[in-house]
């Protein structure tokens, strides 16, 4: 079974975003579970949208405790607890960010992925008056990173579940995909 | 512009609320204006989730969260308890949303106003069930998008007079106010708070969220509602002698439709229903204000 | 699709004429996707915006006795202010169809799951469902309608707030021709008709009172009966089996693992998980009113002992399915030492390890007599 877990703020689209890697699982045959953290949802607060997928029925109804991945749209975020609850030896994680970031993460994580996620919603003018919408970006480049769903599907996907702009949010997820970066611990 | 009120906050910072929200503007002005004597009881919606979570509040006042609707009723038997306990100096403020006040309050409210029990009730007004995810309220003003009246089928009622209903209890003093204006607010507050029975405070909170504008347009939007008559500025006193407040020139309701994302399904032919309705309650509201003349703009 | 997905979607098939909600968290994506569907083509129904619950009930009472099919959705505090009126739907024998999404009961303010409040409503002569999937709470909405409408009395379809009305997954859609024919128009044999009428409700002399609620038990206890041949019907035209009460478990299990709600899914995984070392099984209890005293015997069949994990508590008393279960166990062949355990209160998560850790425990513990053990964090 694979843990995934989209970390953003109020408002940037994490739970969309849970919703269309949920359905890219789902159309490779695997049995799918999405749902978002719960609690006061603030534009502007941390929220969290989580993923299981499984070859067989997923019965189990509780958090995840130790994802397999954590894709963080705000690298603001990156301390905060409500993001590094539950890292262990086997999260591997991807983060918006346009500085190169290295060492100076509280946590060792397995594989550590980097995309500019913003610069890529920004020019395709996928923004809001508060953010810019890079969670179409941020799936493609988890489809880059982690190699679990093929990028046409999500693409396709992309273009059926987003509500407007379809083809800019189609383009984001594939210039992530193409340009999301492994960092290494050296 | 007056400052002396300025000294004391009676709310901390650091709020749940979403970045722009009006009504944490104007609970900040009503209690630094109320002061210390003053207890707080607060219903289910945003006002009572922006105070906080345990073990944080936002309030340095007595605060009590009571079930939704009872918000009028619970403060009511409070000033009771402190009267009889000879603490009748202990102000008691109801704070409670358009959800919890006219509609699934509005019968203990209306309890309360009229037995004229000896409370200030403020109903900060979002026009819909914000906390609850923008579901309509019958506060929702007619032609708004929300998540119970989605496009095709947008809120085909006009929004609740509910100052009429209140000023029909003939309670001592009920007012309508805007966070836009804080003087205006605050000075309204200040005289409720001289006042002895039911006292009714209707103040318009604009809302980023569920309006759909950008968070820092807050005040402006207040101000176009009040401008073009949306939402008028006014006193009532013994629910029969009304008097206007100064706003500004009046402006187009488009000015104000146009500038919201929850309006924006109306189409060229309701603009001018909506102008009509609120030009008929405006000359409504100023000949109850002035029965002896004709008209006035 | 989300569990309150599934709901809105198994009461637009339902085809109800009236529907009154009002929104609390976390029933709200309910009364905003029925708002929707009212709205198009696709569902003929008046969707009355009503300000409280006790409104929504309220219209749902007078919705039903016009002969309309009705339905509501509500969660803790609304189910709560809906208590009165809840007596009054069972009372006047009407086949109202209410979905709950179980939250815990303030105060203080609490948005997590658990059971209270609809446990609290056990005795008002409202049927109760409990279920742990999404396709099950799709499938139970449809049955409800049906056994509602043949045994004469309200049910409450309760599904867990957030842990199933939020969490998405795969849910199987029923042809909306296929519901039809399972589900055809109401035919309300009793209602307030100009052609035929009636006074209904009027006050009552002590005996007519008792008989009348000598009758809801009865009643009660034929909806057994009717609950599973709805169930066998459903199961010929959907190719899903529903029962009363539910076992899951590997050949030589004796410990068993009693609980409703999308818990009983943890345990499965738990016992998926530990294969069959550890031998336990699950006994997932659907039906909590009427009490499925007699399938809950058969199923405790072949176990030595049982932990019921309660995601409720009766205060002063303990958890309310070990009080029922244990009365139903009493001086029978099947009463077996019974561990009652309160867990998950207020939506405090339960995972697989605290189930470990629980039934290593119970598997010590010689004397089962105590009140109630509440479940380690």
């Amino acid at each position: 079974m694979i843990e995934v877990k989209i970390s953003g703020r109020g408002g940037q689209g994490a739970v969309l975003a849970s919703q269309i890697l949920a359905a890219a699982f789902f159309e490779t045959g695997m049995w799918v579970q999405s749902f978002p953290s719960f609690g006061a949802e603030r534009r502007g607060a941390p929220v969290s949208a989580f993923l299981r997928a499984d070859r067989d029925e997923i019965t189990l109804r509780c958090g995840v405790q130790h994802p397999d991945w954590i894709v963080l749209f705000d690298p603001s975020m990156l301390d905060n607890p409500l993001v590094t609850g539950g890292v262990s030896e086997k999260t591997s994680i991807v983060i918006n960010c346009f500085q190169p970031i290295s060492n100076v993460l509280p946590f060792h994580y397995r594989n550590l992925f980097q995309v500019d996620a913003t610069a890529i919603a920004e020019g395709l003018n996928l923004k809001t008056t508060s953010f810019s919408i890079v969670n179409t970006a941020m799936v493609g480049a988890f489809a880059g990173a982690s190699g679990l769903v093929e990028i046409n599907r999500l693409v396709k996907i992309i273009r059926d579940l987003v509500p407007i702009k379809k083809e800019e949010n189609a383009a984001a997820a594939r210039h992530a995909y193409e340009s999301v970066q492994e960092i290494s611990d050296d | 512009m007056e400052t002396a009120h300025l000294e004391d906050e009676f709310v901390y910072p650091g709020s749940f609320s979403c970045p722009g929200c009006g009504l944490t503007i104007a609970f900040r002005h009503v209690v630094k204006t109320l002061g210390k004597n003053t207890v707080v009881i607060t219903t289910a919606g945003c006002g009572s989730v922006v105070a906080g979570y345990y073990p944080a509040t936002t309030s340095k006042l007595p605060f009590f969260h009571c079930s939704f609707g009872t918000a009028a009723a619970t403060a009511s038997g409070l000033k009771a308890g402190y009267e009889m306990l000879g603490k009748e100096n202990i102000q008691v403020l109801a704070w409670a949303g358009d959800g919890g006040t006219f509609d699934i309050g509005l019968q203990s409210l209306s309890g309360a106003a009229e037995r004229n029990d000896d409370i200030i009730y403020v109903c900060y007004d979002n026009e819909a069930y914000m906390n609850t995810g923008v579901q309509r309220s019958s506060s929702t003003p007619l032609g708004s998008w929300t998540t119970t009246t989605p496009a095709g089928a947008p809120e085909d009622r006009s929004k609740k007079d509910i100052v009429g209903i209140m000023a029909a209890h003939c309670i001592p003093y009920i007012a309508t106010a805007c966070v836009s204006y804080p003087e205006d607010l605050v000075a309204k507050i200040r005289k409720a708070k001289k006042i002895k029975g039911f006292r009714f405070i209707h103040i318009l909170t604009p809302c980023p969220t569920g309006w759909l504008f950008a968070a820092k347009d807050s005040i402006r939007l207040g101000r176009l509602a009040v401008l073009s008559r949306v939402f008028s500025l006014f006193e009532v006193f013994g629910g029969k002698e009304y008097r206007l407040s100064p706003m500004g020139e009046k402006i187009p309701v488009n000015d104000y439709l146009s500038a919201q994302g929850r309006f924006k399904t109306l189409g060229a032919g309701d603009y001018p229903v909506i102008q009509g309705e609120i030009d008929k309650r405006w000359s409504e509201l100023i000949a109850l204000a002035c029965p002896e003349e004709e008209s006035g703009s | 699709m989300t569990g309150n997905e599934a709901a809105a979607l198994a009461a637009r098939l339902a085809n109800p004429q009236v529907v009154a909600a009002y929104p609390i968290t976390p029933q709200t994506s309910i009364a905003e996707k029925l708002a929707v569907y009212a709205s198009g083509e696709k569902m003929h129904t008046r969707y009355l915006k009503v300000e409280s619950e006790t409104s929504a009930l309220a219209a749902c009472i007078g919705g039903s006795l016009s002969g309309a099919r009705v339905f509501t959705a509500t969660s803790s505090q609304g189910l709560a202010l809906m208590h009165e009126l809840l007596h009054w739907s069972a009372g006047a024998r009407l086949p109202i169809v209410l979905v709950n999404v179980n939250r815990s009961m303030a105060a203080p303010w609490s948005l997590g799951v658990d059971h209270n409040d609809s446990l609290s409503q056990r005795d008002t002569g409202c049927l109760q469902i409990y279920c742990e999937t999404g396709q099950e709470v799709l499938d139970t909405v449809l049955i409800a309608f049906k056994l509602a409408e043949a045994v004469l009395l309200p049910i409450i379809v309760c599904m867990d707030g957030f842990l199933l009305s939020h969490y998405s997954e795969p849910v199987e859609i029923p042809e909306q021709k296929e519901v039809n024919r399972f589900l055809p128009h109401r035919r309300a044999r009793y209602k307030l008709d100009p052609r035929h009428p009636c006074t209904f409700g009027g006050g009552v002399n002590s005996e007519v009172f008792s008989q009348l609620r000598q009758q809801m038990q009865e009643d009660m206890d034929a909806a057994l009966t009717r609950f599973d041949s709805i169930c066998q019907q459903f199961d010929r035209q959907f190719g899903r089996r529903y029962r009363q009460v539910e076992v899951y478990k590997n050949g030589d299990a004796d410990l068993a693992l009693i609980t409703n709600g999308t818990m009983a899914g943890t345990v499965k995984a738990y016992i998926r998980q530990c294969g069959s070392n550890k031998k336990v099984g699950l006994v997932k209890m659907r039906l909590f009113r009427p009490f499925p005293a007699v399938q809950l015997r058969k199923a405790i069949k072949g176990f030595k002992k049982a932990i019921v994990i309660d995601r409720n508590l009766s205060p002063g008393s303990g958890g309310i399915f070990s009080q029922e279960i244990k009365s139903a166990l009493y001086a029978t062949d099947e009463q077996i030492p019974l561990v009652s355990v309160i867990g998950g209160l207020g939506g405090v998560d339960v995972f697989p390890e605290h189930l470990d850790r629980l039934v290593d425990r119970v598997r010590l513990q010689q004397d089962t007599r105590s009140e109630c053990v509440w479940m380690e964090a």
